[in-house]
């Protein structure tokens, strides 16, 4: 979701500080959760909230090169 | 909290931590002396080449740069690394590119003789296509008169803790260390879920009258939750400063579409890219900008970076704390052709990112901090360190019965047990070596480097055989203190007169690590001999 939370009005060197130190922890945060998970269905709703942000990460790429 | 929750917390966090639990061990443990590096590095200098004052006369930066680089085969198109004296270090650090053989030497010298004989564009690409050099001098300087006191960098324990600390000395090393950190943060969330419940309830809970498993148990729980905040604030920041590349490679091009020079200034991270331009051009008075420098930015340079010297496009940046701040760096970039300090390139002002990391980085490093806070996260990098060998002893005690004598507990005692605790006497045996060998000796650093992988080694092949963990243990902790018990003696015996007169003229850091080596040798012998009377 980076352009779409890019879009938000926060001063761009403020954005990609909390951008940094939040992906990480979120990163952390999503592997411990499945590692604690019994079953698959969160993990199958993680990838699909992956598939729909990199989905829209690709739009604005494409559209920004062409 | 649910049961089955609670459950895989646990598996993870274990499996987890046994397989990272070496590399972050050994993160850890260099890093506790990495707190201490400026210390231990005028430990091991300064009792070879003493001095009687720390207000000395010294002489010009300018002329002892000049002399210094009429001695080396000087390579403009790389940067000089000066290192200035400061009042706890008499010397100055200059690390000088060097051509790589005459040949290249000749080579370049051609080139820049054919300046305005083809078009400018053109010889400069040229000019910036010739094969790079790779070599370099480190010389230590006695800045009161440029002589050059050791050229073969033999002091090398410091840095080479230092290297350990971020990058265990392996080749892609800052990248391992950066995928041993993100797990450590991944077991520092799995352990917040199984602690939980318990995190004030169990907080005082100590069993020492039950089973080492138990034991072994509190112990992890205890330091775990006391170092948490620590601990946290390591694994975060370790992650960002190793991984960063994994986030700056998707925000230039999901971001930035590639536009690298923005992404740059937005995060106030600003680079010299300028290459040399073959012409010859004066150097600014050095002590003069550093003086201006230290005036109009309420600050000390420390460290001077000199980009293309004696050469036109030449950039000179100086580094510093700024005076009663936490710790601000300042960064500035001089441009020598106007004499200005080009706002392109000194950005770090207006960006809160650079601030942002800044402030993480110093915590990290604890540069602003005194010896006092310094010993605090000393100490609090030593818990962890315990916690991670009580770790591992928790996992081989819960499995002693179910494997006994099979080679896979044996594996597991000898890679993470051995592992760990082996770095203490590593570390013993690298410290000694460091004081006693000759300065002059050419392999000198390789040798103190060496006997720390060598000794590594052979105390992980006696954790393999050794069946007795904890006898393993408390030997590793005896041998050790027998070790800076010898480093002690040599000290107060060869040095001890040498160390005093230093601690008069001002420099009491070599003195006070040889108190603390003593100290933690008592130590060490104290817990071997408790552990063993345990066993």
């Amino acid at each position: 979701m980076l352009n779409v939370a890019y879009s938000l009005p926060i001063d761009r060197d403020i954005y990609l500080l909390i951008g940094f130190i939040g992906g990480v922890l979120l990163w952390a945060g999503i592997m411990s959760y499945f590692y604690c998970a019994n079953t698959l269905k969160p993990i199958a709703i993680s990838f699909a909230v992956f598939i729909v942000s990199a989905a829209i990460n690709t739009l604005f790429y494409t559209q920004a090169i062409s | 909290m649910k049961g089955d929750t609670v459950r895989n917390a646990i598996n993870a966090h274990g499996w987890v931590g046994l397989i990272i639990s070496v590399p972050l061990f050994l993160i850890f443990w260099a890093g506790a002396f990495t707190l201490f590096q400026m210390e231990v590095q005028q430990w091991a200098t300064l009792a070879h080449f003493p001095v009687e004052k720390s207000e000395r006369q010294k002489l010009p930066l300018n002329q002892l740069v000049n002399q210094t680089l009429q001695t080396l085969n000087f390579d403009n198109r790389r940067n000089i690394k000066l290192l200035l004296p400061s009042e706890h270090k008499p010397y100055i650090d200059m690390i000088v590119p060097t051509f790589d053989s005459n040949e290249q030497a000749k080579e370049v010298a051609n080139w820049k003789a054919k300046q305005g004989s083809i078009p400018e564009e053109e010889y400069l690409n040229q000019l910036a296509q010739l094969p790079r050099s790779k070599s370099y001098k480190e010389l230590l300087i006695d800045p009161a008169n440029g002589k050059i006191l050791a050229d073969n960098h033999p002091f090398e324990l410091a840095h080479f803790l230092d290297t350990m600390h971020y990058s265990l000395k392996l080749p892609q090393g800052l990248y391992l260390v950066g995928l041993v950190t993100f797990f450590f943060l991944v077991i520092v969330f799995t352990g917040i879920v199984i602690q939980f419940k318990n995190l004030i309830r169990n907080f005082f809970l100590y069993r020492h009258n039950k089973k080492t498993r138990y034991q072994m148990n509190d112990i992890h729980n205890v330091v775990g939750v006391i170092s948490l905040p620590y601990g946290l604030m390591y694994a975060l920041t370790g992650v960002m400063l190793n991984l960063s590349i994994l986030f700056q490679i998707p925000t230039l091009f999901v971001l930035y579409q590639g536009d690298q020079e923005s992404m740059v200034q937005d995060a106030g991270l600003a680079q010299v890219t300028q290459v040399i331009s073959g012409k010859d051009y004066s150097m600014p008075n050095l002590d003069e900008l550093i003086q201006d420098i230290n005036q109009s930015r309420n600050t000390s340079i420390q460290r001077l970076n000199l980009y293309n010297y004696y050469d036109k496009h030449a950039f000179i940046r100086l580094n510093g704390i700024e005076h009663n701040t936490f710790a601000k760096v300042i960064s500035a970039y001089y441009k020598v052709e106007d004499g200005s300090l080009p706002k392109k390139l000194n950005l770090q002002e207006e960006s809160r990112f650079y601030k942002g990391i800044r402030l993480l980085y110093n915590i990290h490093m604890a540069n602003y901090a005194g010896v006092d806070l310094r010993f605090i996260y000393f100490i609090l990098a030593m818990g962890v360190c315990g916690m991670i060998i009580a770790g591992n002893v928790l996992w081989i005690a819960k499995r002693q019965k179910e494997l006994a004598g099979s080679k896979t507990l044996a594996i597991a005692r000898g890679l993470t047990l051995g592992g760990c605790a082996g770095a203490i006497p590593a570390t013993a045996i690298a410290f000694l070596l460091e004081r006693t060998l000759p300065v002059v000796y050419t392999y000198r650093a390789d040798t103190v480097m060496y006997s720390f992988g060598i000794v590594l080694l052979i105390c992980m092949i006696a954790a393999f055989l050794n069946k007795q963990y904890k006898h393993f243990v408390s030997r590793c902790f005896i041998a050790s203190a027998l070790i800076l018990a010898i480093l002690s003696i040599i000290d107060i015996t060869a040095y001890g007169s040498t160390l005093i007169q230093l601690w008069q003229a001002q420099f009491t850091a070599p003195l006070g690590v040889s108190i603390s080596v003593l100290f933690i040798s008592i130590l060490l012998a104290w817990v071997g001999v408790k552990v063993n009377r345990n066993h």
